[in-house]
């Protein structure tokens, strides 16, 4: 009917024809975001356009490191379930991609690199949560995500899905360099003076895979931040960085080390104040090349690089580090300016809008949006934006689990309102970190729908829990029936207001998932003949300044917690002057009238 | 038979090298043998070598104290690193230190409780031979070995930072 449609030239000139429209398009800055994207020297404007403006973004190598990792470990999978490898070798193997054996299946810890993820990785989650999983995933005290239900012989096709939206499972277990963790509100507090971010790609990168530090003595967990305020628990990594500059205006880090949890928690010392920072890299190298040599392996309780810093005392540890340093920090370990321009290039600040700081258009909103907006919301640097907390700790659901229902919601409320993309949290939340003021009651209808908007954020109810003992194989308690007896009991929220900014963490055993030593009120499952008992511990803190917590007296029974926990609230209530948070009652009063009312009556 | 893997080779090739854990005071070596000894005696026949076809290669404990044996790399042909087990990677470390330190030139050797999945690893820290445990997989072994893998570390002998070849290659 049409002779000349077979004609292959006809064919040729249209597809030319269309293809040029399409760059025409896209060079006419159709695309949303390219207008925002400065150029820089020696790159061209092509290049830069993102669909993610402040997100790190796959090159050709990160795709391949990472599907030639998955291709690895499909392979390594394959000999496992035939036999041919034994659990005793694929152990470390598995290990070092994230998978656990677990009480009730294996489980999968994806990693989220300094807790950074966009609408379309959301989906993903959703999707994984959906096919192989139970419709939902857990957000991890480390702001990776895991999925407690997965099938082996499943796990390689999940990480093959990850690899598509240029995420994996990589060294999020183990013995090995850990995923490096982050301020939640990089880029957008008032108070930092550096992004961390490329910083933070930069670890990631040269972590990955890295051919010396994959059999460690014990898990290895770094962290950085570019603000005064420590949202991101530094000195409790084994490495702990701080971006500051000097008096000639460099940048440079504050380098701690020897920081952890565990049987044994310990701040980290400071070991240098100012590394400049294209040695970063050298200097990191050199710790733990000192920690692979000579950090212990005799017993998994003292192999932390934290008993080495005891044990050769800090002075000695960090010359031993300087002289390692010195001697091998050749030119291509530092990092140089256009290195560090192209990580930053990634961090760009999004199409920030002209706004007026005090636009509201709610006023007439009902008292639960203010409550949100007074524990949820907190100041951003730019006028007229704000930072918004999406809670995870609804009544009735597990601290930090979220469903693939509102992991898709959360993605859509990320690209309605927040440049697509969102934050975990230590604290086992979801920031969405770049809100127009004039769109906070909007996103608050959203997110009260999904049971998102919990307006708790900060107090005695914003638990932070692991697992526990209905999941984990190492558990020696449940922790999740002691979170479900506080939620209970502390369940109304003029009370939970009154009572201010109260951090409260559950771990279910001394590996302390839950950071319950630097909580204000800790609490520690531990095994008494088979029983389960739980320790508390009161006066831990991180942020302004950490602390460790100091334990109160023998552990009790499970079912003793909540009163313990009634008594210690009322005696801070008792106690407090005007409206101090609990930890500064603490420290006025000290432990001793607490631990009486515990204990007084009769545990 | 012991099994050892060198890079760009095939397997079932001659190794000319006979590791003694131990030397007695009354060893006579055979003149067409070449050994690896243990470092105390390595050092206690250097650097004369007595009775020995070849400077002898020379095996050291995956933690010692490298600064004292600069001599040692100047002169030992091999120089094989004891791995006492598979999850303990200090001799990642100390392969990687005797490459970058020492700027050792000779052959590197890994023997011990190591796994086949470990080669890529091993090669990239400066081995250039492994001797395999008899339970690992060869072909594994091999293909890791001397698999090309894109990484963001480079290895030892050509290490860089994660961005600095992606973006001079602009």
């Amino acid at each position: 009917m049409f002779p000349f449609l077979l004609d292959e030239r006809v064919w040729i000139c249209t597809l030319c024809l269309l293809f040029f429209i399409f760059v025409c398009l896209f060079l006419s800055g159709f695309y949303p975001y390219s207008a925002a994207i400065p150029d820089l020297p020696g790159r061209t404007g092509l290049q830069l356009i993102r669909e993610y403006p402040t997100m790190y973004q796959y090159d050709e190598l990160d795709r391949q490191v990472v599907n030639n990792r998955v291709q690895q470990f499909r392979g390594q999978m394959n000999r496992y379930l035939s036999g041919e490898l034994s659990e005793e070798a694929f152990l470390p193997l598995r290990l070092q991609n994230g998978l656990y054996i677990q009480k009730h299946a294996p489980m999968l810890r994806v990693a989220v690199p300094y807790g950074m993820m966009s609408a379309q990785q959301l989906r993903r989650m959703a999707e994984v949560c959906d096919r192989y999983d139970k419709g939902y995933c857990h957000i991890t005290t480390r702001q990776n995500i895991q999925f407690n239900w997965v099938k082996m012989e499943d796990v390689a096709d999940i990480l093959d899905t990850l690899a598509d939206v240029e995420m994996h499972a990589i060294q999020t277990s183990g013995n090995c360099i850990r995923n490096t963790t982050s301020d939640p509100l990089a880029g957008v507090a008032a108070d930092e003076q550096t992004d961390p971010r490329p910083y933070c790609e930069i670890i990631r990168q040269w972590s990955s895979l890295h051919p010396e530090f994959a059999f460690l003595p014990r898990k290895f967990k770094i962290a950085v931040i570019g603000a005064a305020e420590d949202r991101a628990s530094i000195q409790l990594h084994d490495v702990g960085l701080q971006l500051v500059r000097n008096a000639a205006g460099e940048t440079g880090f504050k380098v701690w080390v020897g920081g952890g949890l565990g049987r044994t928690p310990m701040l980290a010392t400071l070991i240098w104040d100012f590394l400049p920072q294209a040695h970063l890299l050298g200097y990191l190298k050199a710790v733990l090349r000192v920690y692979n040599r000579y950090g212990r392996r005799d017993n998994k309780y003292k192999a932390r690089i934290k008993i080495l810093v005891n044990s050769l005392g800090a002075a000695d540890f960090s010359a031993q580090v300087e002289t390692e340093f010195q001697r091998t920090n050749t030119e291509e370990f530092q990092l140089t300016g256009a290195e560090l321009e192209h990580a930053r290039s990634f961090f760009t600040e999004p199409a920030y809008e002209q706004l007026d700081a005090d636009a509201c258009s709610d006023e007439d909103a009902p008292p639960a949006y203010h409550h949100w907006l007074r524990r949820n919301v907190r100041a951003h640097r730019v006028a007229g934006y704000a930072i918004v907390t999406l809670s995870l700790k609804y009544q009735g659901t597990a601290p930090g689990d979220i469903s693939s229902e509102q992991l898709r919601r959360a993605a859509d409320l990320a690209e309605r309102f927040s440049f697509a993309e969102v934050r975990n949290t230590q604290q086992q939340n979801i920031v969405l970190a770049d809100v127009k003021r004039s769109d906070l009651f909007a996103l608050w209808q959203e997110a009260s729908r999904m049971e998102l908007a919990a307006p708790t954020i900060g107090t005695l109810s914003d638990v932070v829990c692991c697992p526990g003992g209905d999941f984990c194989g190492l558990a020696n308690a449940r922790s999740l029936p002691i979170n479900t007896a506080i939620q209970q009991r502390f369940d109304d929220l003029d009370y939970l207001y009154d009572l201010g900014d109260l951090s409260l963490r559950i771990s279910g055993c001394i590996n302390a998932c839950a950071h319950h030593h630097i909580a204000n009120i800790g609490i520690l499952g531990v095994d008494k003949k088979g029983e389960e008992f739980y320790q508390l511990t009161l006066g831990g803190e991180t942020g302004k300044r950490s602390q460790i917590g100091k334990v109160l007296g023998p552990s009790i029974p499970l079912d003793a917690v909540p009163d313990a926990l009634e008594a210690i609230v009322d005696v801070f209530v008792e106690q407090r002057h005007e409206d101090e948070p609990f930890i500064s009652t603490y420290q006025r009063i000290g432990k001793d009238r607490f631990k009486e009312r515990v204990y007084a009556t009769g545990h | 038979m012991q099994r050892v893997i060198k890079q760009q080779e095939k397997d079932g090739q001659h190794d000319p090298w006979q590791l003694l854990t131990d030397v007695s005071a009354d060893f006579v070596p055979a003149g067409d043998t070449d050994y690896i000894l243990p470092l105390s005696a390595w050092q206690l026949l250097a650097p004369e070598f007595k009775g020995f076809q070849r400077i002898p290669g020379v095996w050291l404990e995956a933690d010692i104290e490298l600064e004292p044996l600069a001599e040692v790399f100047t002169a030992a042909p091999l120089v094989a690193v004891a791995f006492p087990a598979f999850v303990d990677g200090s001799g990642f470390s100390t392969g990687s230190l005797i490459r970058e330190m020492f700027s050792y030139k000779g052959e590197l050797r890994a023997f011990g409780s190591l796994l086949s999945d470990q080669l890529g690893y091993l090669r990239r820290c400066g081995y250039d031979s492994v001797v395999l445990p008899d339970d690992q997989d060869m072909d594994i072994a091999i293909q890791q070995f001397n698999a090309d893998m894109v990484s963001y570390q480079g290895d030892v002998l050509q290490p860089y930072t994660p961005f600095r070849r992606r973006i001079s290659a602009d």
